[in-house]
């Protein structure tokens, strides 16, 4: 089976192309499509997985281009490290299609929704599969693309459209780095297999400053794909788009693709420890600062998204301090549990008709017993309480800062658990304890994608009149759907079922790398790869960590379900730090005054000059020319004799200046 | 003998003479006929050369039969188009066949 | 004064003259007749160089086949009306006089300022010698000027019935 590993992307390629041509017509039942292909993929990826557990390293290239002596290829290859992501993306991305299968189904375009699913899956299992960087770079933009399509797929939102070039521009900037990086390592090392480049590396052909180099431009690629300080500012926006994708993109596929390109470049970064500095320090620094604004969030999806930052922080922080298992290992478990909660926001936002405000939710506990109790597993893995898939991994991680780096890495991942906790439980009880806040709101609210794009929709019907033919039967606006003044309930299976399914590896995951069982996951992952030696922590850790996360958790329980301390305690006490996160620590306002404004101005100026100067010059060419033309057209009356009278003193002329010049005729 | 810088000369003048002919009258019959004055005049320098030149031989005999050839086909042709021409637009008139134009 | 010499200025002005009657007289008829008499005399220059076979072809062709040509292609077309009303082209003909007398001046000091030897007997070149440079050295030629009186032939009597059949 392992063989067939490459059908693994095909399958959503395949759906992605039906979809593409006769979506227009299958409309919602596209759903299944996508679900089947997913299925299917998710089936060989377990076939795979437990083929590649007892069996060997799986490549399989072909020659692709070959210039000189230089040969690049193209194939796939299973490694464990990516037989373990197809696991992960093809599972996260099949509950997501279940998932949407329900939360679209009123959307006009939902076919094309599934289209794209599609197409994100294949880019992403194609960027996993890849056996070469320049084949993961190829997958890799195409990534970058399926996450501007996505996030921007309510376009006529303003602020989905700005979110989703945002995402696509700031990911850029560390795009170029990545790519600078590939060229310098493919100058160094005339090759883009990993393979090749381990070896390289090891051997010592590449000089340190110049791996250091590399590597830190390489990090770069991940720094804006991870979402990592200082360009994490476009996943928070990217909440804009579908929820479905959030869960897909933005929490388990692709910001992984970063700390997945760490990984597989891990002996390069192993072999300068400067880049290992720096590449702990950015994610210590990350999970921090994202912890500190989730604190403070009130929409339910941007806790999430800065949760989502500050946990692939962990992640970084991990591989940079030689926990290259942990981070791994956390990035599996996370995207397990950071799907479970995004999808359970989904349902809720879904249940109180697209409302994403903490503010307004409360006391949906007993109306939503399916979404409530998975939301809280996913809460309680990502604090990492015993023995959920979060506890694990972040144990590991907690031993690896320990470990490797310095008391400040240690100290900050603390800190990050415990606001992680803390504000994961915030969510937890002003979502669904308490009173319901949602019910005598007026339903206009300015956050509501589903009122919107029904709003479009109906414009978007008149371009396409081909969407009229089911309107009437199918077109169902969701304030018939459900009673904005009926109180919420549980949706329906479509939706419960994925949510039960991640729960329960959310439970389940954490336990494939028991400290009991001699660490299965770890010798599974550091088969074949040189990483070092993996850091353990001792028994004690992982009290520490479970007495961090209970103290967060007691804290939320104090202050937002005891009500024993007020909730804007804090506030009060240090307005300007709330205020300063609630702004984002101003992040978006500087880039814009240091990076935005001053660019334009260099555009506008040069737009000026452009206009004044060189247009100018065109212009009086282009002018120039033209009454040239003028003048020539009015003596081009259509006379023959004429055109023969200037031929012939043409021609009178040039036995004139032969004459006179160069003396002939005597 | 005759110098040869008079034949000459007189094929300068009979060439000129055509040339203004084409490029000033308005009559297509006579336009044709200037260009056979031109075509003459050509032939003259050629049986010239032929005969009284510095290195007098057959070949420019030879080649004013081909010249007299081309101008047959040339006005049997020429003639031609111009009847058709007529017959369409109704008119020889050189100004009125302005159709370069467009 | 060599009686060649007398042939020679009488037969160059008949052709000039004719030439510039060519241009200048009003009827068409009369100048096609013009046009006939410089032929005439241009044959006759053809002649007094020895070039005998030359002058006869010249006359044959061009005094009797061209000519009669003009004659028929005059007949079809708008030969009474030969006036088209006032020129409107003045500064086209000035500058055709210009340009053409300039071209005239050039040419002429060019031929006069070019020091050929004058021949006293000139070559005569015969019949048998024109056929055998015909037929051996320019046959390829030949059989082309073939083709293109067989072509123009074909020619001239497709694009003059053509239109006639609509």
């Amino acid at each position: 089976m392992i063989q067939n590993a490459w059908l693994i992307p095909v399958f959503p390629l395949i759906a992605f192309l039906i979809l593409l041509f006769i979506g227009r017509f299958l409309k919602e039942k596209s759903s299944y499509v996508g679900i089947t292909a997913l299925a299917l993929s998710f089936i060989l990826s377990v076939m795979v997985l437990f083929e590649r557990i007892g069996g060997e390293t799986y490549t399989y290239v072909i020659d692709w281009i070959t210039f000189g002596e230089l040969t690049i290829s193209m194939g796939y290859e299973v490694t464990p490290l990516n037989a373990m992501m197809l696991i992960v993306v093809t599972l996260v991305s099949l509950v997501v299609h279940i998932f949407s299968r329900e939360y679209m189904h009123d959307d006009k375009r939902i076919h094309i929704f599934f289209a794209y699913l599609g197409l994100f899956s294949f880019s992403m299992l194609g960027l996993i599969l890849a056996p070469n960087v320049l084949q993961l770079f190829i997958f890799w933009e195409l990534v970058g693309l399926m996450s501007y399509l996505l996030v921007g797929f309510w376009y006529f939102k303003p602020e989905a459209a700005a979110a989703a070039k945002k995402a696509f521009l700031t990911t850029r900037i560390g795009d170029v780095g990545l790519l600078i990086g590939l060229v310098i390592l493919f100058n160094q090392t005339g090759s883009f297999d990993y393979a090749d480049i381990y070896a390289a590396v090891e051997g010592g052909m590449i000089n340190e400053t110049l791996i250091t180099t590399i590597a830190l431009l390489i990090f770069m690629g991940a720094v804006g794909k991870s979402a990592q300080f200082p360009l994490h500012v476009w996943l928070p926006d990217a909440m804009e788009g579908p929820t479905p994708v959030s869960a897909l993109i933005h929490a388990a596929t692709m910001v992984a693709a970063g700390v997945y390109l760490v990984g597989v470049m891990y002996p390069l970064f192993l072999a300068s420890s400067t880049a290992m500095t720096v590449v702990a320090y950015t994610g210590a620094i990350t999970a921090f600062f994202a912890a500190t604004m989730a604190l403070v969030m009130t929409d339910i999806k941007r806790v999430l998204a800065y949760s989502t930052i500050s946990q692939l922080g962990f992640m970084i922080l991990a591989l940079g301090t030689a926990g290259y298992v942990a981070g791994l290992f956390h990035l599996m478990t996370h995207a397990f549990f950071k799907a479970l909660l995004f999808l359970g926001a989904g349902s809720v936002i879904y249940a109180v008709h697209h409302r994403q405000d903490i503010r307004d939710m409360g006391g949906l506990w007993g109306k939503m017993k399916i979404t409530s109790i998975t939301f809280l597993i996913g809460a309680l893995a990502i604090s990492g309480v015993f023995p959920l898939a979060g506890f694990w991994s972040k144990e590991e991680i907690l031993a690896s800062a320990l470990l490797n780096g310095d008391g400040f890495l240690f100290t900050i991942a603390l800190v990050t658990a415990f606001m992680t906790a803390f504000y994961m439980f915030r969510l937890f009880f002003k979502t669904f304890t308490g009173e319901y806040r949602g019910g005598d709101h007026d339903d206009a609210h300015a956050n509501d994608p589903g009122v919107d794009a029904y709003g479009a929709a109906d414009v978007a019907e008149a371009d396409n009149p081909r969407d009229d033919s089911m309107d009437e039967e199918t077109h169902v606006s969701p304030a018939e759907d459900h009673d904005h003044h009926d109180s919420p309930k549980e949706n329906s299976g479509f939706m419960t079922f994925p949510l039960i399914v991640l729960a329960s590896m959310a439970v389940v995951a954490g336990f494939v790398n028991l400290p009991f069982l001699g660490y299965p996951l770890e010798g599974f992952l550091t088969e074949g790869i040189n990483v070092g030696s993996q850091p353990h922590g001792e028994l004690w850790l992982a009290f520490v960590s479970l007495a961090v996360a209970g103290a967060g958790i007691a804290l939320a329980w104090a202050m937002y379900y005891k009500g024993s301390i007020s909730e804007d305690y804090f506030a009060s006490k240090a307005p300007g730090v709330h205020k300063l996160l609630i702004n984002k620590y101003y992040l978006d306002e500087v880039y814009t005054a240091v990076f935005v404004r001053p660019t334009v101005a260099i555009g506008r100026f040069f737009w000026e000059m452009d206009k004044s100067i060189v247009d100018g010059i065109v212009n009086l060419i282009g002018r120039s020319t033209s009454s040239t033309g003028r003048t020539a057209g009015r003596r081009h009356n259509g006379q023959l004799q004429t055109y023969g009278l200037v031929s012939i003193l043409g021609g009178i002329v040039v036995i004139a200046l032969a004459f006179v010049l160069r003396g002939y005729f005597g | 003998m005759v110098p040869i810088t008079l034949f000459l000369a007189l094929a300068a003048i009979l060439f000129c003479i055509g040339l203004y002919g084409v490029l000033t009258r308005r009559h297509l019959v006579i336009v044709l006929a200037s260009i056979e004055i031109m075509l003459n005049s050509v032939n003259i320098n050629l049986v010239a050369f032929s005969a009284i030149g510095p290195f007098a031989n057959i070949s420019g005999q030879v080649f004013s039969l081909f010249i007299i050839t081309v101008a047959a086909a040339e006005a049997a042709v020429g003639l031609a188009i111009l009847i058709a021409l007529y017959r369409n637009r109704n008119s020889i008139d050189v100004i009125k066949h302005d159709l370069l134009r467009w | 004064m060599t009686a060649q010499m007398t042939f020679f200025i009488i037969l160059a002005l008949i052709a000039i003259v004719s030439s510039v009657l060519v241009m200048a007289l009003r009827t068409i008829s009369h100048r096609v007749v013009s046009m006939a008499f410089s032929f005439f005399a241009i044959a006759g220059l053809y002649f007094l160089l020895g070039a005998e076979f030359i002058g006869i072809i010249q006359i044959m062709v061009y005094v009797g086949a061209i000519t009669i040509l003009f004659v028929f292609g005059m007949m079809m077309t708008e030969h009474r009306n030969i006036g088209f009303g006032p020129d409107p082209r003045k500064i086209q003909q000035v500058v055709s006089f210009l340009g053409v007398a300039t071209l005239l001046g050039i040419m002429l000091y060019g031929i006069f300022s070019m020091d050929l030897p004058t021949t006293p007997q000139p070559y005569v070149g015969s019949v048998e010698a024109i056929g055998l440079e015909l037929y051996g050295h320019y046959f390829i030629a030949f059989l082309g000027s073939a083709f293109l009186l067989t072509s123009a032939l074909i020619g001239a009597v497709v694009i003059a019935r053509k239109e006639a059949d609509e």
